[in-house]
């Protein structure tokens, strides 16, 4: 699952430097929302997995196709470490925790003439239902929107921050 | 009738100069507190830079960080070039002032 990866946080590495990085903490929102962009979109790269496998009876492992299941946890913004903020303001970005497979049982289908097909007749399916993936679909793709609606509107309200000494 | 030449302003390396000395005694400098805040904005400019290039180059994996990069380059620019309006503008004002 290599292309899996937990997501690399982005933030300003100022190595060598003394001072303070100056725009760690102005920009933790867009970190943070960064993290949640590439959060859903392994979620997406997962649901994607699913659905393209949702027919498949014979994996490198043997068996069908299992289904995978993304797990999220929070992260530390980095760029609030540094700063005296209080333990409970503490902003939290998002990273996978690791991508797991159902313990959920095979769909046993009855289909004797199939090569993968036990003596009964029944091929175990993968235990992917496609309708809840699009669902989930949905919702990861909702959750990347929301995502970039923080990014444009903390641009839009620097804008307005910069408006205040422009003339 | 002479032209007189215009000799170069000498008060703005004086008024750092000055500053510098203040620094020394307690804190950093003015002018090295802005030369910080360039930097870190051309630091911005650069990783953004390198996030296109990578980009182009075919490493990125997520679309949105090179995004990312760039508003945040953008945007600390667009801050940037208003401290040094900013800063011009008292220049200037200053310079007007009759003595």
């Amino acid at each position: 699952m290599d292309s899996f990866a937990a997501p690399v946080f982005l933030i300003l590495v100022t190595e060598g430097r003394e001072h303070m990085p100056i725009f760690d903490k102005p920009f933790s929102v867009l970190d943070i929302s960064a993290s949640g962009l590439a959060a859903e979109r392994v979620k997406m790269g997962v649901i994607a997995s699913n659905i393209a496998n949702a027919q498949v009876t014979k994996t490198q492992d043997g068996g069908p196709y299992k289904r995978k299941e993304v797990d999220f946890a929070t992260v530390l913004s980095k760029s609030m470490i540094g700063g005296k903020s209080n333990n409970k303001m503490m902003l939290n970005g998002v990273k996978i925790n690791g991508v797991t497979e159902s313990k959920l049982p095979p769909n046993m289908v009855h289909m004797p003439g199939h090569p993968q097909a036990n003596k009964d007749g029944f091929v175990s399916m993968p235990n992917v239902s496609v309708a809840k993936e699009m669902v989930d679909m949905i919702a990861a793709s909702r959750s990347y929107e929301a995502n970039t609606s923080v990014i444009s509107s903390f641009r839009k309200m620097s804008d307005r921050a910069l408006n205040i000494i422009r003339r | 009738m002479d032209i007189i030449p215009i000799n170069p302003i000498q008060g703005g390396n004086k008024v750092e100069q000055k500053l510098d000395k203040a620094g020394q005694k307690g804190g950093t400098g003015f002018k090295e507190t802005f030369s910080n805040y360039v930097n870190e904005v051309n630091d911005l400019q650069v990783k953004a830079g390198e996030s296109i290039e990578n980009f182009a180059v075919g490493k990125v994996e997520n679309v949105h960080e090179v995004m990312i990069a760039m508003s945040k380059a953008e945007v600390s620019f667009k801050f940037m070039m208003e401290t040094r309006n900013k800063l011009v503008d008292a220049y200037k004002e200053i310079m007007k002032m009759s003595v």
